[in-house]
């Protein structure tokens, strides 16, 4: 049969096919973009450090310059950019806490000049081995495409700070975790 | 003469309406059925048992949008601080598409590894969320990782969800279209 | 709509779409934008569907030609008369070709 119907189905289906087509195209010319980010990120200081309940809690500042532009390509609607304090204590071989984040929407936006900006996430260790401890900073940005593969990479600065062997003041009691923080944005 | 012509007419008609229709009911189950073996295809290949879902909420705007859909993996890499994660909570049916933003591993087991998340545009992380008592998300709970992104495809199933009578006249006309359409 | 119609008409979308699919992407990626590979790709789909569904008069260029009726066939009077008095008259076979578009 040969009727209206059948034949726009036909060329409709047969372009959602070319389309789907070239998404996976446009997915696959990302792997061929050349980005080189230039990024520098500093703690710029400890603010408070102390022990909450039975868990280390540190406030810091950082100074932050990344240039992200060159990570955009055509099929960028996004990036994610995250700080990360990584450290290692004996009960957990590997931790990754996120201090600060951010979403750049646009090729624009994407030069970070923040020379002094607080943390959007304490810095809390699951237990009190942050004294003394070498922390690394890592600054990681996910790139979220139009359409396709998610793509992130990384930064990270070995023994960006190192923590004192003792509280400079005392202990709070613990507070129940309420995870409320600033708004995002 | 004439009455028996009309009758051998009337019957070659039967038998053909009834090849036609074991035969659109074959379609119908070829259908069905290639529909499963792209799914379990889908989950063989990708590690997770739901290789493919919508999101249902606003919480990661602007990363993602109510009916996006997300292609999601577990196998090949092992989910770290920064990726976007599928995991469900007990007593809750509907998984949660959100961010990790802590993590805290022993470096040996991947199931037993400690995961706080966030939705990108949401105020706390997901403490609130978790079920009574449960202050961390572990490896066991991810049930996998965001590699890829389709927007909006998902809004029908979105429609679906919210309307449930969009979602029986899509399904009976889907019926009707293959059950009388004609080879 | 003939057969040879038919033939072009499938032969046309597909080219029509892949040519446009192809102008979409380099130019999408030349001029760095997404949002004009969508453009461009969605031009292209509405030409097809404006080419290629209705029924227009280049599709109509090789109208089929039927057989003579053979009255002289040795089934003639018991089988294929009352078929054909059957379905509306003699001239069935016309009819026949007036369903295809």
């Amino acid at each position: 049969m040969h009727s209206y119907s059948v034949r726009a189905n036909n060329v409709l289906s047969f372009a959602v096919s070319v389309w789907m087509v070239l998404c996976a195209m446009a997915t696959a010319s990302d792997f061929f973009h050349k980005a080189d980010p230039v990024v520098s990120v500093k703690l710029a200081k400890v603010e408070r450090f102390l022990r909450v309940g039975r868990n280390d809690e540190a406030h810091l500042a950082f100074e932050i310059d990344a240039d992200l532009t060159s990570v955009f390509s055509w099929n960028t609607k996004q990036l994610f950019v995250w700080l990360a304090a990584e450290y290692s204590t004996p009960k957990h071989v590997k931790s990754s806490v996120s201090v600060w984040d951010r979403i750049v929407e646009s090729k624009e936006d994407a030069h970070l000049v923040l020379p002094f900006v607080r943390n959007k996430y304490k810095l809390v260790d699951n237990g009190a081995g942050l004294r003394g401890n070498v922390v690394n900073l890592t600054m990681g940005w996910q790139i979220m495409p139009r359409v396709g593969v998610l793509r992130k990479d990384n930064v990270t600065f070995p023994a960006a700070f190192t923590l004192s062997e003792e509280y400079p003041e005392p202990p709070q009691p613990q507070q129940r975790r309420t995870g409320v923080y600033a708004h995002p944005r | 003469m004439m009455y028996n012509c009309a009758r051998l007419l009337a019957e070659s008609l039967k038998a053909l309406d009834q090849r036609q229709i074991i035969l659109q009911l074959v379609s119908l189950g070829l259908i069905v059925t290639s529909a499963l073996m792209i799914w379990k295809t889908l989950i063989v290949c990708s590690g997770s048992e739901s290789p493919v879902v919508v999101v249902l909420s606003g919480s990661m705007e602007p990363s993602f949008h109510r009916g996006d859909i997300l292609v999601l993996a577990l196998e090949n890499r092992v989910t770290s601080n920064g990726e976007i994660v599928v995991f469900s909570i007990k007593g809750r049916d509907v998984p949660i598409v959100h961010r990790v933003i802590r993590e805290h591993s022993d470096g040996i087991s991947v199931s037993e590894k400690l995961f706080l998340t966030k939705g990108d545009n949401n105020y706390s992380d997901d403490t609130v969320l978790y079920a009574a008592g449960q202050e961390w998300l572990q490896g066991r709970d991810v049930m996998g990782r965001a590699v890829a992104f389709l927007p909006l495809l998902g809004r029908v199933t979105i429609l679906m969800n919210d309307y449930p009578l969009v979602k029986f006249a899509v399904i009976g006309l889907l019926g009707l279209l293959v059950v009388t359409s004609k080879e | 709509m003939d057969f040879r119609g038919q033939k072009l008409a499938e032969r046309m979308y597909q080219v029509i779409l892949v040519i446009a699919g192809i102008i979409a992407f380099l130019a999408g990626y030349l001029s760095g934008s997404f949002d004009t590979m969508s453009y461009i790709f969605t031009c292209g789909v509405i030409v097809a569907v404006i080419l290629c569904v209705p029924d227009w008069n280049y599709f109509n260029q090789h109208p089929i030609k039927w057989l003579p009726i053979d009255e002289d066939h040795p089934d003639w009077e018991t089988k294929y008369k009352p078929q054909m008095e059957a379905k509306g008259g003699a001239k069935g076979g016309k009819q026949e070709s007036k369903k295809k578009r």
